[in-house]
């Protein structure tokens, strides 16, 4: 897949959620997607509560991929292939905390790429026993680059594409 | 502006309800500014900008004008964020006081959640206390979040902890707040949040700071 393509004729491959409650962190980290994957979608979130209630209204496991609401991307829905969800979260954050996001997550929909994003030490024996029983595709320590994000978002694009070409394989 | 809601030693539930107290910031210090040493006094926080606001004002008094040892156990903040905070916006020498020993960071996470737990904090702050007497200080102040009881799930520790802990640290040159945030306070059940406030001295519930938090929205797309 061609570097910067996120979409394709029947609807979007990728979508990000981003998750910090700092507005400054998510405010780049989306930018910064943006700036490289023009027709990305990425919905960035402060506060963990609603971005979870965003995922199960959207993105859990036997719904339909709803792209209502403040979605201004005009994605075509017509039998488009189920996309690649990838959330990037930080762990510290107050009410929910990154593990309960991902947990909750994985739960609704065990397709969804969850990485977690801290500025602290990443322990990752501790945050293993904090995630038990989920189990989450990676971590990223803060800052994050552009270039870690835009190697995190190939990666998935190309499964994305290499999944696809498998399922059309097999018919 | 900012609001307090303050009182000394609250007895039920009941009062966890009462009308706050409205404030500006500066009414906030205020009332940081009437604790003593012996009080264990709890904080229930907004958010991170708001609590900044008052934390920063209150460890530049403590620092330079009670000339107190400060200790700061953040959760939300790295350490680092918080040295570059009180340079920044307290215009406190931090290099100076962390090098003579009379101002510590830690992370909440290490402090609390480490293999020896929270007994090695307590050691911690008895080895700060005798570094009191030795460097002439007139007593401790420290500021520690909770909220890595709440990343870990460990509500049980937490209770126990707290209530393990005096209201009055009868003798001790020590005053210190429990800070939570408000989010993860309310994750307790009742009955723990009012445990919890009944086994301090003073309870101070801050308000937001007008437009200091944009914390809690879904930022929009594209």
């Amino acid at each position: 897949m061609q570097e910067g393509v996120i979409h394709s004729s029947s609807g979007p491959v990728l979508q990000v959620i981003v998750v910090d409650d700092e507005p400054d962190i998510v405010f780049i980290i989306k930018k910064s997607l943006q700036a490289k994957y023009r027709y990305l979608r990425v919905d960035s979130f402060t506060n963990p509560r609603m971005a979870l209630e965003y995922f199960r209204q959207n993105y859990a496991k036997g719904r339909e991929i709803n792209h209502d609401g403040d979605d201004n991307s005009n994605f075509s829905k017509a039998a488009a292939p189920p996309p690649t969800i990838v959330v990037i979260s930080d762990v510290r954050m107050p009410g929910i905390s990154g593990f309960d996001l991902a947990k909750a997550v994985k739960q609704l929909n065990q397709d969804a790429k969850v990485f977690l994003m801290t500025a602290f030490e990443i322990d990752r024996q501790e945050f293993s026993k904090a995630l038990f029983p989920a189990k989450i595709e990676g971590y990223l320590q803060k800052p994050v680059t552009a270039k870690q994000l835009a190697a995190l978002i190939q990666q998935h694009v190309n499964s994305h594409g290499e999944n696809k070409r498998g399922e059309e394989a097999g018919k | 502006m900012a609001r307090i809601r303050g009182g000394r030693r609250l007895a039920s539930s009941s009062k966890m309800t009462d009308k706050p107290i409205s404030g500006s910031a500066r009414q906030i210090l205020k009332q940081l500014q009437k604790t003593k040493h012996g009080e264990h006094n709890i904080v229930i926080y907004p958010d991170v900008s708001t609590l900044n606001e008052v934390m920063v004002s209150h460890y530049r008094e403590s620092l330079e004008e009670r000339n107190e040892l400060a200790l700061l156990v953040s959760h939300y903040q790295t350490i680092d964020a918080v040295r570059q905070l009180l340079r920044e916006k307290g215009r406190i020498n931090v290099s100076k006081y962390e090098s003579e020993g009379s101002l510590v960071i830690l992370d909440a996470a290490k402090a609390y959640q480490s293999s020896e737990g929270v007994y090695a904090l307590m050691a911690l702050i008895n080895l700060l206390l005798k570094r009191v007497e030795n460097l002439g200080k007139s007593g401790m102040f420290g500021m520690a979040d909770m909220a890595s009881f709440f990343l870990y799930k460990r509500i049980e520790q937490l209770m126990s902890y707290e209530l393990s802990l005096p209201s009055v640290w009868d003798g001790m040159k020590l005053r210190s707040f429990c800070l939570y945030h408000e989010s993860d306070f309310m994750n307790l059940t009742e009955e723990e949040r009012t445990a919890i406030v009944d086994h301090h001295y003073r309870y101070i519930s801050i308000e937001p700071v007008m437009g200091a938090s944009g914390r809690s929205t879904h930022i929009d797309n594209n």
